[in-house]
């Protein structure tokens, strides 16, 4: 019968932790060959192509990656160059969206975000403008407008997303305790409480969690 | 021999997980993927019924600090894969423990080993399975769920009735409720089971009511972040959310989730067609060759565990028939949507219960050959290294590894958009990953994004033009709601061409525009100046064909959407007047969206200039012959 023996056993967590690693191993491996790959093709490519593939190199990160880093900053120079508005908005599109695209519990390569937002907003507002009969006062709202577009955050809070989604592991795993441990024959009134409150606990923080994230 | 299984075991694990892991879409798969990697990233809510379960996991490996937010989201999968196969490993285990209990079988004996490892490589390269752990979807979690209530249902048939069983069960049923809500087919083989101990049952089904309720709870997910105007697919401007609406999936009304189970079994005609269906799908995955061993699995299991074999096959029966008669009854000659969308993805656990038998049957079969000792020892093992073959087969066939498809279509529509224009798109494909670029990816993010959710409406879905206190300075017509005067100021895209039905056909007609179409108001004339300064050929730099050229994989909904790239060539083309003319090329067809078919006509006049885009219309055609997905009879 099921409470004879500990319910999750002692070599499950060794298997979980190796497991653990070796996933992650293997994402380093995965993405450190995706990051070569993408960037030889960035040798064969010219033009927009370029950024197209330095932006799958930025795409395939991992941590303190010297191939982003170099992405990065060859993109900067390449969006640099173009001469054709369109092209040089693609290119800084390009490079904000790809290092969005890999924030985690923080965002690499925040500063360069930051830095390309006025450019952004500039471009976006000259474009724009070229079809209002290139009014001053109208590109200075128009780049206003963007500008505060590109400042806005919109995800939900990392610090509240986090307790949400722990919270609810919480009140899962309280839940299972609960029935494993509370339930067992006779009723163990001391995980029951245990369980119980942990349940409750987790389950207001998640609600919390959720309004406020 | 115990060692040397185990390192097999492991060597095959690793093998999956390798094989999984460098299959996975590199950042946006196709179909609903992409709406539910924008809705886990903002803890939102999916398409009905909401999916909070997945958002949530989806969040929580956001924070991994690998690849993009889309690749992680698509981590998922594999990992609750990887996780019902290794259910599956016990559940066979249990499966011959019985006869282990019975003395049937020696404890530790080769046939605990190898069986199970047989199960888990026919389940893990099957095509469905195998598809479905690659796409960024949330089946394989719903399968794990389902195994898992498997597993606790043999352990009570296995050790006897135990009241923490029922409420465990309960509560995961309760927790399924926040995915795919095929898992609550498990309630009846449950009941099934309870039965068997009727008494203690009763008295444990008060609290485990409670339980379920509890589990249940996890749909407050969508009532709170609907209340935080959080992004919800479903949303439309102007109406109000019901909580119980999208967990009931109202939305899809014929698809609404009690009209269907209603209607279903009001007649039972298509029972046939749907049985028909199926078992086609079990050809598709395992080869008819192993009904055989499913029939003598079934058999094996019904003369020596009559009460495993009503709980496993009434499990059976539920995933495979019975959800057939609810969702796969149609015609499937030629239909990759209800081949992949149906098909291809609600039959996951069927497959899992039919492996189940098919090992029983092997097993069966095995100790009938008892006096050949080398027989005995070779059958099951040469069905084990069979099975490896399929594994480079899968990868070469349909791995999503290289395929970049969906997400530079929707990088490219966006890209070919002028400064603060509206798009407007329709459909899971065109939508989903536009959400994902515009929200999450914040690409473009001057582009108002409005979707419909169906063809003819005008009910916009206005999660790509928030927050409203920023946008509506720039789009105040979007949020009056006046398309007109869009239409009129020449801001309005959109990926519907218009047909017959659509409201707007009668006041405006479209002009193909790269990956879009461009509307221009009848009355008005043809706005001249406007076209002109829609340089349709400039904008063919910032398309990627090579992606429709190289992605390796056989999935119709990339196909579908590699097409409309090739067609986009066809609108560049079309767009240039060559000096010298060397002939006329004439497309005049339907574009399908479902029931609805909406006119696609251009006429090319070649020459040198152009020859080269209708060379790539053509080779990207080929490379997307629908013909060449899998499933397709």
């Amino acid at each position: 019968m099921i409470g004879e023996k500990p319910f999750f056993y002692r070599k499950y967590v060794i298997f979980s932790i190796f497991f653990i690693i070796f996933i992650l191993l293997l994402l380093f491996v995965r993405n450190f060959y995706y990051q070569v790959l993408h960037e030889k093709e960035v040798k064969k490519s010219v033009g927009l192509e370029k950024v197209k593939a330095y932006e799958r190199v930025i795409l395939n990160h991992f941590p303190l990656s010297p191939y982003t880093e170099r992405a990065v900053k060859e993109l900067l120079s390449i969006c640099e160059g173009f001469l054709e508005e369109k092209e040089k908005n693609y290119c800084y599109e390009t490079l904000r969206s790809s290092l969005i695209q890999i924030r985690s519990f923080y965002q690499p390569y925040e500063e360069v975000i930051d830095e390309l937002k006025p450019k952004i907003a500039d471009l976006r507002a000259t474009l724009k403008n070229k079809g209002e009969q290139g009014k001053k006062e109208e590109y200075e709202r128009i780049f206003q407008a963007q500008l505060e577009i590109l400042n806005y955050h919109h995800a939900p809070s990392c610090f509240w997303s986090i307790v949400t989604v722990f919270s609810l592991l919480g009140w899962i795993t309280s839940l299972i305790i609960v029935i494993f441990k509370g339930f067992a024959k006779p009723l163990n009134k001391r995980w029951l409480a245990f369980g119980g409150v942990s349940y409750l606990f987790f389950f207001c923080l998640w609600l919390l969690g959720l309004l406020l994230a | 021999m115990r060692i040397q299984a185990e390192l097999f075991a492991i060597i095959l694990f690793s093998s999956l997980i390798i094989i999984y892991l460098f299959s996975l879409n590199p950042i946006l798969p196709s179909g609903d993927a992409g709406g539910l990697i924008t809705a886990s990233y903002f803890l939102g809510i999916a398409h009905s019924p909401g999916y909070p379960l997945y958002s949530e996991l989806g969040k929580l490996i956001t924070f991994l600090p690998f690849s993009n937010i889309g690749f992680r989201i698509s981590l998922l999968p594999p990992l609750f894969s990887i996780l019902s196969l290794l259910m599956l490993y016990h559940i066979i285990k249990e499966l011959f423990s019985f006869n282990e209990r019975e003395g049937l079988i020696k404890k530790e004996s080769f046939y605990l080993k190898i069986f199970p490892l047989m199960g888990i490589l026919f389940l893990g390269v099957s095509y469905s399975f195998y598809f479905q752990t690659i796409i960024g979807k949330f089946y394989p979690l719903n399968l794990f769920l389902v195994t898992l209530l498997t597993f606790l249902g043999m352990k009570v048939l296995k050790e006897g009735f135990d009241r923490r069983y029922a409420y465990l069960c309960a509560f995961l049923l309760g927790i399924s409720t926040g995915l795919h809500h095929t898992a609550l087919f498990m309630t009846l083989p449950l009941a099934i089971v309870a039965l068997f101990y009727f008494k203690p049952f009763l008295r444990a089904l008060p609290l485990s009511l409670i339980f379920f309720l509890i589990g249940f709870s996890i749909n407050l997910h969508i009532y709170l972040r609907n209340l935080k105007d959080a992004f919800a697919v479903v949303r439309k401007e102007g109406f109000a959310l019901n909580f119980m609406d999208i967990i009931l999936r109202k939305f899809y009304r014929e698809g609404e989730s009690l009209r269907v189970l209603t209607s279903a079994f009001s007649t039972m005609e298509d029972l046939l067609s749907a049985s028909k269906n199926f078992l086609y799908m079990i050809d598709a995955n395992f080869g008819y060759i192993t009904l055989l061993f499913f029939i003598l699995g079934a058999f094996h299991i019904l003369r020596t565990k009559g009460k495993l074999f009503l709980f496993l096959f009434s499990a059976f029966l539920m995933f495979s028939f019975v959800l057939s008669k609810l969702t796969f009854s149609g015609s499937i000659e030629g239909n990759e949507g209800m081949l992949y969308i149906v098909g291809n993805q609600y039959f996951l656990p069927a497959f899992c219960f039919y492996v189940i038998f098919f090992v029983a049957g092997i097993y069966f079969l095995t100790e009938k050959i008892k006096k050949f000792k080398l027989l005995h020892r070779v059958i099951p093992l040469l069905f084990v290294f069979l099975t490896l073959i399929f594994i480079p087969m899968r990868y070469t066939q349909t791995s999503q590894a290289n395929n970049w498809s969906l997400y530079y279509y929707s990088k490219d529509l966006l890209s070919t958009m002028p400064i603060s224009a509206v798009l407007n798109t329709y459909g899971d494909n065109k939508s989903f990953d536009t959400w994902y670029l515009k929200l999450v990816g914040r690409y473009r993010d001057d582009v108002c994004h409005t979707v419909v959710f169906r063809y003819e409406s005008l009910d916009w879905n206005l999660e790509g033009c928030k927050p409203q206190k920023l946008y509506e300075a720039l789009f105040p017509e979007v949020y009056k709601r006046d398309i007109i005067a869009l239409i009129k100021e020449g801001r309005y895209f959109s990926t519907i061409g218009l047909n017959e039905i659509h409201p707007l056909h009668e006041v405006a007609h479209t002009k193909p525009y790269v990956l879009s179409y461009f509307y221009i108001l009848k009355e008005s004339g043809l706005q001249k100046e406007k076209i002109n300064s829609l340089e349709v050929v400039s904008l063919e730099k910032f398309l990627t064909p090579s992606y429709c050229l190289t992605h390796g994989t056989d999935d119709p909904l990339t196909f579908a959407q590699c097409r409309f790239v090739a067609l986009a060539y066809l609108n560049i083309a079309s767009s240039i007047i060559p000096k010298k003319p060397e002939g006329v090329f004439r497309l005049d067809t339907t574009i399908r969206y479902g029931s609805i078919q909406e006119p696609y006509r251009v006429n090319v006049i070649i020459g040198k200039e152009n020859e080269k885009y209708l060379e790539l219309y053509e080779r990207i055609i080929n490379y997307n012959d629908r013909r060449k997905a899998f499933l397709l009879p």
